[in-house]
């Protein structure tokens, strides 16, 4: 029956489509419509960013096109290291998010609908509150005289307090305690929408729960999975309040480093070969989660 | 129709650039640049609100200020901040590159000031000193050699996130005598100190972090700025081979007669010795004024880095040195931070 | 070979009751379908069955176990969806594969079986298409292949033939009776299609309203319907009320006789009697009943007259071969006596719709 009516379909549609697509005018009323807004948003946000290209590759004094930028950058120890530890980072912190994070999407699925809404709620608030204000707040739960090392040191279990902060750590904490809801509320509406009727036939069929859970429902959660992790990966790359005052300047990220190209030693050529080389890998990283959404929604 | 929106849009879209360009500055405004906090808090209370209601003029202060923003400043070609604030080096190198202004001493008249507060490209605004700090119920170092002992004096270091605030210590740490780390500072030793400890340092970049990390026993030593850590409860400190040093108000190059207008009565006002001794309340940091010490308590007074029994211990920051050595002195400095 | 029995189960949803005091049996080997309208509790038996719910009373039993309690993982079924639930992101082959893989049985005995189950349906050569590569048609005999391949003690069909459209659906009916006849499987089907009912099961259960109107081959449901209800789901029926006469004659309130069959009711009692359209034949002027034709609707190979009898009655007659009436022309309907079933009670309709 579908394969008819696609049929039917096509038969009616094949004649008319050549000179359908001919026929497409271009809308310039629209365009003008937009214009301004196009206009706007080249000016203040194409431009600057052409401009930090710009002084990528262009000498500071004469205007020339230079490689000099680049060089200094790849043949710098420093700099290289950064950008890796940066990645090495930004994927633990996705790791332990996905870790934390599709648990909790699971297990707000099973619950009442009233209890599922607190929830989410509670998840969703995380995003009213400043990123400041929160990763300051770490400081007193997980510091040496904090909630966390007191509690550890009267429960007996510790007689030292235990280093939380000013390192990876305390960093990595942070930063997911920041990107978990990226990553749970996408989760928890793909969860949604697995067919349970797939679930009821993997039963009859005689599988386990395990079973049903690691090959039906799981790889069925994957794509935006997926997706989610690539966001959560992206943003880890471009966070600089959490590593600065989290990692007590011990833990330098891509974006504490271009703290100190820009505002101390006005290294301003430096600083924009970074933010190329940081904004292609976001982009092509982007491309990827885009092409993940595309194919399986 | 649908052109009569298209040129309506166009209309509105013009209408809120026009709109939204700067106003004409009707009022006067003076705008400044430092590192705020509690500083630029007491620079409202103490000279700004005074100067507001007695000559009109209204100063809008952004944070932060230095070297960095001076350039980019100059750079763009539009000078906002008429004035920036900075430690000696920062000054040396902004007037070895031609970014600053020469101080009309002249038209800044007001009340005296110390010499060495009066530069041609500065306006000493205040005596600071970077000391070292540590929690009271730590053992006590008596020199930097012991402060960077991390096996006779065990526990987490706080240190300014600032080359030119920890650079000579360090090197005092490895060896250096005080007279020749003041002429200029031994790199290698230097280095060589911060990444021995470098396990238990806590490195800072805001003035009131070491005094809150010492409380906190996240570090229990600290090198801190003298202001943030004398009075402290639950810390102790000394002013013995502490660094010396003055606070500049530095003027940008190329500003035009209005602001000039603005920046003089601006100065003049901190010529004050009753306005620097409101400062006081705030910040521990004495003004230029000799006058200052006759009106503060005898209390007050030992704080001063630039009292009698504090100066002869200390040692004064030399800013040639830093300026001749800034390139290198980076390099060093990025590669050591970013390869932790 | 296994059957199915249902001792006075109940199954309630909260404050509603879903089916009440059911019972019943499915005998070894054969195709039974449960029948009813929407709301008439056949979805709920299918999943108490599959062991998807469980019953709030009464007793469920498969061959010689219970299995009231025992979880659907365990029961041995085979089910399978209207919507046919096959796993999106496996193969066809892995589909099929999934529940011999879970009897942990060898690579290649997975490999034997999936090949024959797949040939049993007429896919072979499709085992690494995906599901969603598939028409649904060919998504429904791998749904089969699928639930037949670990050899279960019963197989399931929920509304198997709903989603095809007529030409397929004759296809795929006759498929699947050529399956379960060939595999001897005991199959229960759920469905509210009375043609897919009377064509393909052995006995039929109908249900509405969460109870058992009747049970009985198709046969026998379709031409001695217990009830009202059961009368009018199966096809047309022309119900006619009235009283028994000596001769089988029925008389009406309307002073029409309906000649009927012999019956061991006592004269005088209140009778329903029923007379299907297909039983009635039309002549212009030669009948038991005159009337006008008042509808015509052509359905191929039949034509369906509704003629406005003189008492006012509207009957329902179908007309086949030559000899068309039009509307407005009058006719004469006449029946062989013995087509006349009386309905064992005359009771309204309960339940349904």
């Amino acid at each position: 029956m579908i394969d008819a009516s696609l049929a039917i379909d096509g038969a009616v549609a094949g004649p008319a489509a050549a000179p359908a697509s001919a026929r497409r005018r271009f809308r310039w009323d629209l365009l003008l419509l937009i214009a301004p807004l196009l206009l706007v948003t080249a000016v203040v946000f194409d431009v600057p960013l052409l401009n930090t290209a710009y002084w990528a590759v262009s000498d500071a004094k004469s205007g020339a096109l230079t490689t000099r930028h680049f060089q200094e950058f790849l043949e710098s120890n420093a700099y290289m290291r950064i950008i890796w530890r940066t990645l090495f980072v930004s994927l633990e912190v996705t790791l332990v998010t996905i870790l934390l994070g599709y648990p909790l999407a699971y297990w707000t699925t099973k619950l009442r609908p009233r209890l599922r809404m607190i929830v989410l709620a509670l998840v969703v608030m995380t995003f009213w509150v400043s990123i400041l204000v929160r990763t300051y707040a770490w400081i007193v739960i997980l510091g040496n005289a904090g909630l966390v090392n007191r509690s550890l040191h009267w429960l007996g279990i510790t007689s030292k307090p235990v280093e939380f902060l000013y390192n990876e750590l305390g960093i990595v904490i942070g930063m997911t305690n920041v990107l978990l809801p990226f990553l749970v509320l996408p989760l928890y509406a793909a969860m949604l929408r697995v067919d349970q009727r797939l679930l009821q036939v993997a039963e009859t069929l005689g599988a386990s729960r395990l079973r049903i859970f690691w090959q039906v429902f799981f790889p069925l959660t994957v794509p935006t999975l997926a997706a989610s992790s690539i966001l959560v990966f992206i943003l880890s790359l471009g966070f600089y309040i959490t590593p600065a005052v989290l990692g007590g300047g011990k833990v330098p990220l891509i974006a504490n480093m271009m703290d100190l190209l820009i505002n101390r030693f006005a290294r301003w050529e430096i600083a924009a070969v970074v933010s190329v080389v940081l904004m292609a890998i976001t982009l092509t990283l982007y491309a990827v989660y885009q092409r993940l959404r595309e194919k399986y929604q | 129709m649908k052109k009569h929106l298209g040129n309506l849009s166009l209309f509105c879209a013009a209408t809120l650039f026009a709109c939204s360009g700067p106003l004409a500055a009707q009022e006067k405004v003076l705008h400044i640049m430092d590192s705020g906090g509690e500083y630029a808090d007491a620079l409202d209370k103490c000279i700004h609100e005074p100067l507001l209601k007695e000559k009109g003029i209204k100063v809008v202060q952004e944070t932060p200020g230095g070297y960095a923003k001076m350039t980019a400043q100059a750079k763009s070609g539009v000078i906002t901040n008429v004035a920036t604030d900075g430690a000696t080096g920062d000054m040396f190198r902004l007037s070895a590159e031609d970014l600053a202004e020469p101080i009309d001493w002249a038209r800044v008249g007001g009340d005296a000031m110390f010499d060495e507060a009066k530069n041609k490209f500065g306006f000493g605004a205040s005596y600071y000193s970077t000391i070292m700090a540590w929690r009271s119920d730590a053992k006590a170092p008596a020199n930097f050699a012991e402060f960077f002992d991390t096996e006779k004096f065990p526990g987490k270091r706080a240190l300014p996130d600032y080359p030119e605030f920890v650079l000579a210590f360090a090197a005092m740490g490895g060896g250096m005598s005080v007279e020749d780390a003041a002429k200029g500072v031994d790199l290698d030793l230097a280095f060589k100190t911060l990444e021995k400890i470098k396990g238990d340092t806590i490195w800072w970049q805001s003035g009131a972090q070491p005094a809150q990390l010492l409380k906190d026993n996240e570090a229990q030593y600290a090198i801190a700025w003298s202001g943030r850590v004398l009075g402290q409860e639950g810390v102790s400190a000394t002013y013995n081979q502490g660094m010396l040093d003055i606070s500049w108000w530095v003027v940008a190059k190329g500003i035009s007669d209005e602001q000039k207008d603005l920046l003089y009565p601006w100065l003049e006002y901190q010529t004050k010795a009753e306005a620097q001794k409101c400062l006081l309340d705030y910040l521990p940091y004495p003004g230029p004024s000799p006058e200052l010490e006759k009106i503060v308590t005898p209390e007050v007074l030992k704080t001063f880095p630039t009292s009698a029994e504090n100066k002869k211990v200390q040692w004064l920051i030399n800013g040639q040195w830093w300026y001749d050595n800034a390139k290198e002195v980076e390099k060093r400095w990025n590669d050591f931070k970013l390869l932790q | 070979m296994t059957n199915v029995r249902f001792s006075s189960v109940s199954k309630s949803y909260g404050p509603v009751q879903a089916i009440g005091e059911v019972s019943l049996s499915v005998a070894s080997g054969e195709f039974t379908t449960i029948l009813g309208p929407s709301g008439s509790g056949k979805t709920t038996m299918l999943s108490l069955i599959a062991g998807i719910a469980q019953p709030t009373s009464g007793r469920i039993e498969l061959g010689d176990r219970e299995i009231t309690y025992v979880p659907a993982a365990q029961r041995n079924i085979g089910l399978v969806f209207q919507s046919y639930a096959l796993f999106p992101h496996m193969s066809i082959f892995d589909n099929v594969a999934f529940p011999l893989r879970i009897r942990k049985l060898s690579a290649a005995e997975v490999r034997d079986r999936v090949t024959d189950a797949l040939r049993l349906v007429r896919l072979e050569g499709f085992e690494q298409r995906r599901p969603h590569q598939l028409s649904g048609g060919q998504q429904q005999r791998v749904a089969l292949a699928r639930a037949i391949v670990f050899k279960p003690d019963i197989l399931l069909l929920d509304e198997p033939l709903a989603a095809l459209d007529r030409k397929l659906r004759e296809e795929v009916r006759s498929e699947i009776r050529a399956l379960q006849r060939s595999l001897g499987i005991t199959t229960i089907m759920v469905t509210h299609d009375q043609e897919e009912a009377l064509s393909l099961s052995d006995h039929v259960v109908l249900l509405s309203g969460g109870r058992v109107e009747q049970i009985g081959t198709p046969s026998e449901i379709y031409h001695r319907p217990a009830t009202r209800f059961a009368a009018g789901f199966l096809g047309l029926a022309n119900l006619i009320d009235g009283t028994l006469q000596d001769g089988g004659i029925v008389q009406t309130s309307d002073g029409e006789r309906i000649p009927g069959a012999a019956s061991d009711r006592t004269p005088g009692s209140t009778v329903c009697a029923m007379i299907r359209p297909e039983d009635i034949r039309t002549h212009p002027d030669q009948g038991f009943l005159q009337g006008n034709v008042r509808d015509v609707v052509f359905l191929g190979e039949i034509r369906r007259y509704t003629v406005e009898l003189d008492s006012g009655r509207m009957i329902n007659a179908n007309g086949s071969g030559g000899g068309a009436m039009r509307e407005g022309e009058r006719v004469a309907l006449s029946w062989d006596p013995a087509s006349v079933w009386l309905l064992p009670e005359c009771a309204a309709e309960q339940g349904g719709h």
